[in-house]
């Protein structure tokens, strides 16, 4: 486990404030909240591919300064902050291994470089896991000890709680289902359809690809200039090429869940992200699920914290780095 | 500044606590004197000789004379009287029993197998048959039935393990919810639990056998049918409903590849288990049938290595969905290592042929190792079961009394 950071002790009850950061591909965010988790400002910034781990952290610095000024709380208040970071992340040692959203990210000590800027003990985790940490505490999982949070968006990944804790494994990469194989759609015709990667078939800019390519050539004209939600959106009016593009990708993510389901008997799964928050998408996939009772059945809801699930998990943890109790 | 309030141990659960550590010291360097469990526990020697005054009071440690003296007067050593009882471990399989007779050592005092004969082969009369041959094991190593501690039973079905409720087992007729624990608990007189049999099997692995040690793994049991038991953070992990780990029911892309129409459940278990490679060896063999002795799926896979085409293809395919299965867990759970057990997992040619297959995934990066029990790690698994809440509930009497 990681030394602390030399500074005042923490006295839990009293007044303090902590930092939350979420960083994404393209932005950066930062929370300030109270020892009770309520937050009192937020801050945004734009990042690039090229952002540098110094960059962000005087980018989060700036943050910091802007955010306790305008809620006029003393420096000396703060007691610690977390960070989620988009890729494969040591929670111990703080360490960022890879991400594939910055170039040249590769095993950053990012809670070192903050806890050398901000002088307070700097936790720093996976942005998916912290998202299921967030769903856990006050979310669609609260109170729920065997859960999946699976996150569809650009990349596709899971954070699983089994038990009531997170779960890392040994190499902190569980929950990377991005990369779970499934067979190419659609299953009637097994010619036609190799099988891909979970991530290629219904992630980020794979899904728009798949989808299309394998629609007819009409079809793919009248829809190729629509995102995937806004196919799942229109298919919801009755437009029947859309329909059958989203019957094809909830059989898809159904398939996923079910194996997912198999070896974790979860009794929950949050959906989240750009595309797994996507309503006539979760409608499509419950019903596929419906007949596939065992051995699992598992609940499926839409995450409740949306956007704020990640930044509402680094307060969580930046609470337990500051030993702070959770209620 | 405000004080932290000081939490006061009531005697009793304290010394169980030190009771249970004393215990486990014992046990773990063999019969030593209680200066030396004092080093060892940090207790002061006063409180070791309450500990073990209780202890023999129950009849767990006992004096074994005088040690060496290094100066003073020569220390009474004392010993864990692994013979104040014993544990059975039992497995239920589809066509036979097996039992497993140990002290509380965990040493193996007696074995036994019997058949299950398909006529009796429904709750009550299995636990009848359970019921003989326990006590016969007992008679045959002279030890009377309250000497019997503790019974643990691994069945190959989803179970509730705190209710002993049995929820299906494919393999038997008529097992549908039955509460197998109480049953036996009835039958045997002592405590019974029941648990899935690969979750024991993965349990008897990480006591005593290839995943020691490995605080995260999955135990894959390819026999008759397809299960598997997932160990996290240093236990059992059972899901929500008890079934985690029912890689039976996974759709693997091979099998939907080879018969897209056909997704019933437990698909990939009538593919990959045994009865699925002998019906794949038979339906196709017919020439060779006559010439070739297979009477077991595992004589299939060695005709594999011997060089037969139709077995080799056999091999190959199931292979193929093994390494499906290896990769959904490494990317699910990220498990530290992941053993092969069962009559056809166990055997070498498929973990060499999967881990060819997994050789150029930049994903499936898990270690593959073969089960070290063989057939035995079921059982094991339930005496290693048997003997922690054996023992435990040996130590919780004697405060009753106190």
């Amino acid at each position: 486990m990681r030394k602390h950071a030399r500074t005042r002790s923490s006295n839990p009850g009293s007044a303090g404030h902590v930092v939350a950061v979420d960083i994404g591909g393209s932005n950066l965010r930062v929370a300030l909240a109270d020892t009770k988790g309520r937050i009192l400002g937020k801050f945004a910034d734009s990042t690039t591919r090229k952002s540098s781990p110094k960059t962000l952290v005087k980018q989060i610095q700036n943050g910091v300064s802007q955010l306790l000024g305008q809620a006029g709380v003393p420096r000396t208040s703060l007691l610690s902050i977390a960070v989620g970071a988009p890729g494969v992340t040591n929670r111990d040692a703080g360490v960022v291994f890879a991400t594939s959203y910055l170039k040249g990210w590769k095993d950053v000590p990012l809670a070192d470089l903050l806890e050398s800027a901000l002088h307070v003990p700097a936790a720093v985790e996976n942005d998916v896991k912290l998202a299921a940490i967030g769903e856990h505490w006050i979310g669609a999982a609260r109170g729920i000890p065997d859960f999946v949070f699976l996150a569809i968006g650009t990349g596709i990944a899971a954070g699983i709680f089994v038990d009531g804790r997170l779960i890392h494994g040994p190499e902190w990469v569980a929950g990377e289902v991005g990369y779970l194989i499934v067979p190419g759609t659609p299953e009637e015709s097994s010619r036609r359809g190799t099988p891909g990667s979970l991530e290629k078939m219904i992630g980020g800019k794979g899904i728009r690809q798949t989808l299309l390519q394998s629609c007819d050539r009409a079809s793919a004209l009248a829809l190729g200039g629509l995102t995937a939600t806004e196919i799942f959106d229109l298919a919801v009016t009755g437009d029947c090429r859309a329909q059958t593009l989203l019957e094809r990708a909830a059989r898809i993510l159904a398939y996923a869940i079910h194996n997912i389901s198999c070896v974790l008997n979860s009794s929950l799964f949050v959906l989240g992200g750009g595309v797994g928050t996507n309503k006539p998408l979760l409608a499509a996939t419950q019903r596929i699920l419906e007949p596939y009772t065992q051995p699992s059945c598992p609940k499926l809801v839409i995450s409740s914290l949306g956007q704020d699930a990640q930044l509402i998990g680094a307060v969580r943890i930046a609470l337990d780095r500051a030993r702070i109790e959770s209620r | 500044m405000k004080k932290e309030p000081v939490l006061v141990a009531r005697p009793p659960l304290l010394r169980q606590t030190n009771a249970q550590l004393l215990l486990r010291l014992l046990r773990e360097s063999g019969p030593c004197s209680k200066a030396d469990l004092a080093r060892a526990s940090g207790l002061s020697a006063p409180t070791v000789t309450n500990v073990v005054a209780h202890l023999a009071s129950a009849g767990l440690v006992e004096p074994v004379g005088e040690g060496d003296s290094t100066g003073g007067r020569p220390p009474d050593i004392i010993r864990f009287k692994a013979e104040r009882g014993c544990v059975v471990g039992v497995e239920i399989g589809p066509d036979f029993l097996r039992f497993l007779l140990s002290d509380l050592d965990g040493r193996e005092l007696g074995k036994e197998k019997a058949p299950l004969k398909k006529q009796s082969s429904r709750p009550a009369s299995v636990c009848t048959q359970i019921g003989k041959e326990v006590r016969s094991l007992l008679r045959k190593h002279e030890l009377s039935e309250d000497q019997l501690l503790e019974v643990v039973v691994g069945v190959p079905a989803i179970v509730d393990v705190e209710q002993g409720l049995v929820f299906s087992l494919s393999v038997l007729k008529g097992w549908s919810s039955v509460p197998l624990g109480p049953m036996l608990g009835r039958e045997l007189n002592c405590p019974v639990t029941v648990e899935n049999d690969t979750n024991l099997a993965a349990q008897g692995e990480y006591r005593g056998g290839a995943a020691k040690g490995e605080r995260d793994f999955v135990f894959i049991m390819i026999g008759e049918g397809v299960g598997s038991g997932i160990f996290l953070d240093g236990k059992i992990y059972r899901g929500a409903e008890w079934s985690a780990g029912e890689i039976g029911y996974l759709r693997v892309p091979n099998i939907s590849r080879a018969s897209p129409t056909i997704h019933g459940y437990g698909r990939l278990e009538k593919v990959l288990g045994a009865p699925g490679i002998l019906r794949s060896w038979r339906a196709n063999s017919k020439r060779s049938r006559r010439i070739l002795k297979v009477s077991r799926a595992s004589d299939v896979l060695d005709l594999a290595v011997a060089g037969n085409a139709l077995a080799k293809k056999i091999l190959l395919q199931r292979a193929t969905i093994l390494s499906d299965i290896v990769l959904d867990l490494a990317l699910i759970l990220n498990p530290g290592v992941i053993l092969l057990g069962g009559e056809v997992g166990s055997h070498p040619r498929l973990l060499q042929e999967v881990k060819a297959q997994l050789k150029g995934s930049e994903f499936a990066v898990v270690r593959l190792k073969p089960s070290a029990l063989g057939n035995a790690a079921v059982l094991w698994g339930a005496v290693y079961t048997a003997l922690e809440s054996a023992v435990l509930g040996l130590i919780q009497p004697a405060e009753a009394t106190a």
